[in-house]
């Protein structure tokens, strides 16, 4: 266990979205544990209500940065009511909330998630197998291999996830911008969901993030105003560069680990860029 | 895995993407107190019980999180119907691990404990981090102590550094 309430910054900006990331990690209930030892339980008489006031609607469509320094502190000085707020952030929280950047704990948990729903989605067909007999089943489980065997020949040609999925980049001139550009950073973040351990493996998943790339350079993104445009091509060269070096470096002897924490970083901070532009106005 | 109704069009994978670190978080707050509970389990759960499930994406947050509430009360009425109803003392059971609850409940009464120590032995140092923990900034720090930022930051750093040793080593802060 961690004493996570002593990694608290003490600059007012970096507290804000320190304890925003807190709300929607995984170490609340550490976090005010550790403050009530520090701090006492506070004040019974104080609610979320009393404190926030009017802001109340305020944090849950755009966070902290709508309460002053003394709300902040009687926050932290009721630590018990941080859970309160979470689960009002969580039922009742924004599109802010979900562009907030989560922490690698919370990332690698739900990929676990994920990867334990996707091997559970073919479990059904087994199902079908052993209602059906044994003979009938060898048919059908022929039947299944074949369709198997296409899909994963037609996945290994064209892989279907991040920008090279064929949804991924569907726009048309009436298409939301933020939306768009969170949905690019969404895709982006499949880049986790596999985690090769061998330099042949982690070539061939670093090229097709390269190759996502290539499709966002040469796509018209109807759904984009030029200013948005102009930056996400920029921008896309730029991470294009990043990952061409990252593959050279592999090509060169890089450890598979190395360069695939790399290539973590150089996502990361595109996705971060994606996000923070969703929000930014163009004119 | 659950879907919005087709006028959103929207796919589960994208309703997982958008929801499941929330979720997951809220599911582990909610099943705190029972640390036995595995928040990633219920949070599975959860999406393999929504599975046939379609509602519009407008009211996919609320649908969610209302069927995560209902989960974890389950979870937790469960593991309450395991106690001994005369005594209300839970049946042992090597499943469990209350021994890790016991653990994190003195590790939090310690760090208190560490800090009136730090009160002792470094006041200035103690100070500081109560004043950042109870939410005070650097600068009214500085004020109220009459002391520089530099100098904050030192006593601050090295308050913490004395705290996690005496926390996790059980040494003198």
């Amino acid at each position: 266990m961690s004493i996570i309430a002593l990694d608290m910054p003490s600059e007012r900006d970096e507290r804000i979205s320190w304890l925003e990331k807190q709300l929607i990690g995984l170490e609340l209930g550490g976090l005010t544990s550790q403050l009530e030892a520090v701090n006492g339980p506070g004040d019974s008489s104080q609610t979320l209500d009393t404190i926030l006031g009017d802001k109340q609607t305020g944090v849950l469509a755009g966070g902290f940065s709508e309460l002053n320094d003394k709300q902040i502190a009687q926050l932290l000085t009721h630590p018990r009511l941080l859970l309160e707020l979470q689960e009002c952030v969580c039922e009742r929280g924004g599109a802010y909330w979900s562009r907030i950047e989560l922490t690698a704990g919370m990332r690698q948990a739900v990929d676990r998630v994920r990867r334990r729903l996707d091997v559970q989605a073919v479990v059904p067909e087994r199902t079908v197998i052993a209602r059906i007999g044994p003979w009938l089943g060898w048919v059908v489980a022929a039947a299944i291999a074949i369709v198997v065997a296409v899909n994963w020949q037609s996945s290994r040609n064209d892989p279907s996830w991040g920008w090279l999925r064929p949804d991924a980049l569907a726009s048309s001139a009436s298409t939301d911008r933020g939306a768009y550009l969170n949905r690019l950073a969404g895709s982006a973040n499949e880049w986790f969901q596999v985690r090769p351990t061998d330099r042949t493996a982690a070539a061939a998943r670093i090229s097709e993030l390269r190759r996502g790339c290539t499709r966002l350079l040469l796509s018209e993104h109807p759904g984009l105003p030029p200013a948005d445009k102009d930056w996400l091509l920029e921008r896309c060269q730029v991470w294009a560069g990043k990952l061409d070096q990252q593959l050279a470096f592999l090509e060169s002897g890089m450890e598979a680990s190395q360069v695939i924490a790399q290539v973590d970083e150089t996502v990361n901070a595109l996705i971060k860029a994606l996000r923070l532009r969703a929000t930014t106005n163009v004119s | 895995m659950p879907s919005t109704g087709s006028s959103t069009n929207v796919s589960a994978r994208e309703l997982f993407d958008q929801w499941a670190p929330r979720l997951l978080a809220f599911l582990k707050t909610k099943l705190r107190t029972r640390p036995e509970i595995d928040a990633e389990d219920a949070l599975y759960d959860l999406w393999v019980k929504c599975a046939e499930k379609t509602f519009e994406q407008e009211e996919s947050q609320r649908m969610l999180f209302a069927a995560a509430r209902n989960l974890a009360i389950d979870l937790m009425r469960k593991k309450a119907a395991r106690q001994w109803p005369e005594t209300g003392v839970e049946k042992i059971d090597p499943a469990d691990q209350p021994h890790e609850k016991l653990i994190t409940r003195e590790k939090h009464a310690k760090l208190a404990d560490c800090l009136k120590k730090l009160d002792a032995a470094h006041p200035e140092q103690a100070r500081i981090i109560r004043a950042i923990l109870r939410g005070d900034g650097y600068e009214v720090v500085c004020q109220e102590s009459n002391m520089t930022p530099a100098k904050a930051y030192k006593l601050k750093f090295n308050g913490i550094a004395s705290l996690r040793k005496c926390v996790e080593g059980g040494g003198e802060p």
